[in-house]
Formats: C-alpha cells, structure tokens, sequence
C-alpha cells in the first residue's frame, strides 16, 4: 500500500518544528509501507535545500518515493475546485458581512483564483495511489476530498 | 556463517518487482538489491527513528512558523 505524504509533514521533519514529535509518530507508524510524493511536493519541500540532490538523499532515507511521471487526472480536480471557488467566501472582520475582495489598482474583483492550488494536485496524486494521506492539514483535505483517507 | 546460493526461479511478476527494486535500492548486483529490500522491509521502528533523528533539524523555516503554517502560505491560502 503506497501513502502520499504531504509537504507539511515533511517540512516538519527536516525543520524539527513544533509538529515534529507528531510527524515522527505518523511516520514511524506507516514506515512498513510505501511513501511517495509528487513533484508539487518535491518542489514545495525542495525550497529550503540548497539542491535537488541534497533533498533527494534525506527522502532516500526516509523511503520516501518521488513519483516524477505524475499525470493530474481533471475530472477528479476540477469538480472539487468548482466547489472550492463557490464556497470560498470573504467576510469583513468589522461589520461580519460577506464582502469582495477588490484590486487596489483598477477596482477588480479579486474573488477568483487564477491558479488552482497545489492540494488539488496532491489529493487527486493520493486518489490514484490507493487514496492515503499524510497530512497536518487534516480539515482542509478533509472538507474537499471525502475520497482520500487521512490517516492519523 | 559459510555463503550459500539460493536459486530464485524469475517469472514474469518477479521479474517486474526485481527490475523496481533495481531503481529503487541501486544494487550493484541481485545479491545486494535483495539484501536491501528485505533490509528496508524489516527495518525496525527504533531503526527507522534514527533515520528520521538524522535528517531532522536539517532546514530552518521562518522565525514564528511552522510547517503547516508555512505550507499553507506558500499555497496562497493564508
């Protein structure tokens, strides 16, 4: 059984945060099966190594698999970023009602993400891998993706 | 202990497993990959601890985050 793991566990390891004794249980719990990424999370992690070669290694040492042939399947993501984009909603921290968030240059509106946001690719990696996270990020994935266990 | 050959019949599925391991444990022989696969397949929990001790603390994040916090900011949701 393969489980994806997630950029914030990872980071947690190599930076020894504040999660890191919690990110060490789940590792050492799952450590019989296969860990994978994708090159979304290679990439996120990758920011704070000095090379590729040098993150590679510490994955190798943690049996961590980069997959780097990762094909996003759209009619897994797109469905959930629909949803995403309608309930995202701006509430105003003063008068509590839902506002617009709106372009300080030429008055646009700002509602609308032009990028899709890298846990869509990372859920839809883990739906073709047998569906198992590993993640701190637990509600969100959660809330988006009733597909994917979230392992704990 | 005296070395002793095993014989290892190769069918079809065996053979696909072996050429994966191949890429995965860069064995410079058979010998060498299988001893790594199995190495990591049993690998203990206090062993794999150690592992992780070795490559923690390794980076450092910015003063007052976490790694969820972090994350959550390098994907534009806070």
């Amino acid at each position: 059984m393969k489980i994806v793991l997630d950029s914030s566990i990872l980071l947690s390891i190599f930076s020894r945060d504040t999660l890191y004794e919690s990110s060490k249980s789940l590792l050492i719990k799952y450590h019989n099966q296969q860990f994978i990424i994708n090159s979304f999370i290679f990439l996120e992690v990758r920011m704070f190594f000095s090379s590729d070669d040098e993150l590679l290694r510490k994955l190798q040492k943690l049996d961590v698999e980069y997959e780097k042939n990762y094909i996003p399947n759209s009619s897994f993501i797109i469905p959930k970023w629909r949803t995403y984009l309608k309930n995202k909603q701006y509430f105003c921290p003063v008068c509590g009602r839902e506002t617009t968030p709106i372009c300080s240059h030429c008055n646009s509106d700002l509602r609308f993400r032009q990028r899709i946001l890298s846990d869509f690719f990372i859920a839809d990696f883990a739906f073709q891998n047998g569906g198992q996270l590993l993640t701190h990020d637990r509600g969100f994935f959660r809330n988006y993706f009733s597909e994917i266990t979230i392992l704990e | 202990m005296m070395n002793k050959i095993i014989a290892f019949r190769l069918n079809p599925k065996r053979a696909a497993l072996l050429k994966k391991a191949q890429k995965k444990f860069k064995g410079k022989n058979i010998s060498q990959i299988i001893e790594k696969a199995l190495e990591n397949l049993l690998l203990s929990d206090e062993e794999f601890e150690k592992r992780i001790e070795e490559v923690a603390g390794s980076i450092t994040l910015p003063k007052g985050h976490d790694a969820l916090k972090e994350i959550r900011q390098i994907r534009g949701r806070e």
